[in-house]
């Protein structure tokens, strides 16, 4: 089975919406000191790790873990993987945004801009779009953000802001980590009240403005036999065969008359379709053997 | 609504038994994988593999595998709950 569950990830994490204003001065002073911060970073790397379940209804842990590189205005290079299972690559060159998707050896375009737009509220979004006034829908009204402490990562004390959504999914609360130089280690997103978070994002081994990471480090080359996504879509609408398991290949296609038949019973007699559909509504077929 | 199971190469004895254990009332019939037999005809390479078909004998939805959801809406748009 192919996993979809990457995808599926970062999805869910673009859909929050945070609020715009700010309601206790503590909070308030730490995330424009990040605001700040983040804007003057020019180029950031770090260890990434995503966690959160392994499906939208399963309660089992999934892990995924990967590299961050960015540099202004846009670049991105960006890997993450769940060992065998799904391999992802995400590459910004500055004017087209890659997404290589391993499991089906493709890869999706979009242009910078469009591609860059909204990252939710997670650590490397903050890098391009420091607010959370970006992430708001603009209609929503804002609810609160508070300081809730400080709590040690990975060696590092960080400050914890919490924010609450008012939006449709569902007033979620998101707890933002800033380290001691305001740049955000981790993002916990939770799903509703009093719950374990959702999902997780954390960044390690931060490492901000490296004179070395140029965009020369931010091109992109499909590897041999990956193909466009667009094109492979193009394809399968042109051609519906393609792209269908082989064992569904053969089968009498929807609005097609069914096959007559007239068969052996195991009780000695014989049954056609015709008789076993007459007076019903539906009739199911069902193809199967004990061994 | 009715249902057929086609079977695939399994003795009398042992879907006269498979039914018995399952108490199914459904008729079962025995199928042929010859070049022009049943599974050959409606295309059939894995298993399970259930068609619905509607009262005038159209394919309105097939699958390979268990899908009851999937099948449940199929029988509901027949008007079958």
């Amino acid at each position: 089975m192919r996993n979809r569950t990457v995808p599926i990830v970062l999805t869910a994490a673009m859909t929050i919406v945070l609020p715009a204003a700010y309601a206790d001065e503590k909070s308030d002073a730490i995330l424009k000191e990040a605001m700040a911060a983040s804007a003057r970073l020019k180029s950031l790397s770090a260890d990434m790790s995503v966690s959160g379940p392994a499906t939208g209804q399963g309660s089992k842990e999934m892990t995924l873990s990967g590299t961050f590189r960015a540099l202004r205005p846009n670049f991105i290079r960006f890997s993450m993987e769940m060992p065998g299972q799904e391999a992802m690559l995400v590459v910004c060159d500055g004017t087209t945004l890659f997404m290589q998707t391993q499991s089906e050896k493709t890869y999706s375009k979009k242009t910078a801009e469009e591609g860059m737009k909204n990252m939710g509220p997670t650590p490397f979004g903050f890098f391009f779009h420091p607010t959370l006034e970006q992430l708001n829908d603009g209609k929503t009204p804002p609810k609160t953000t508070k300081y809730i402490g400080q709590e040690t990562i990975d060696g590092i004390v960080t400050d914890v802001i919490e924010a609450t959504g008012t939006n449709t999914s569902g007033g979620q609360r998101v707890r933002f980590y800033f380290t001691p130089e305001r740049i955000m280690k981790r993002v916990d997103i939770f799903g509703a009240p009093n719950q374990t978070p959702q999902m997780s994002f954390t960044f390690k081994n931060i490492v901000t403005d490296d004179a070395a990471v140029t965009p020369a480090d931010f091109t992109y080359t499909p590897p041999a036999g990956f193909r466009d996504q667009a094109e492979v879509m193009k394809e399968q609408a042109a051609n519906p065969s393609r792209g269908v398991p082989d064992y569904m290949k053969n089968l009498v296609p929807v609005g097609k008359k069914a096959p007559a038949f007239s068969l052996p019973t195991p009780k000695g007699g014989t049954l056609s379709l015709a008789r076993a559909m007459k007076g019903r509504k539906a009739t199911i077929v069902n193809f199967w053997f004990y061994g | 609504m009715n249902l057929v199971a086609v079977n695939l190469g399994d003795s009398k004895a042992v879907i006269n038994q498979y039914a018995a254990e399952g108490k199914f009332a459904f008729p079962m019939v025995m199928g042929d994988n010859t070049p022009n037999g049943i599974f050959k005809r409606y295309g059939v390479q894995a298993y399970p593999t259930n068609y619905v078909i509607d009262s005038r004998g159209i394919v309105v939805w097939r699958s390979v595998g268990f899908d009851e959801a999937g099948m449940r809406a199929a029988l509901a748009k027949l008007g079958i709950k």
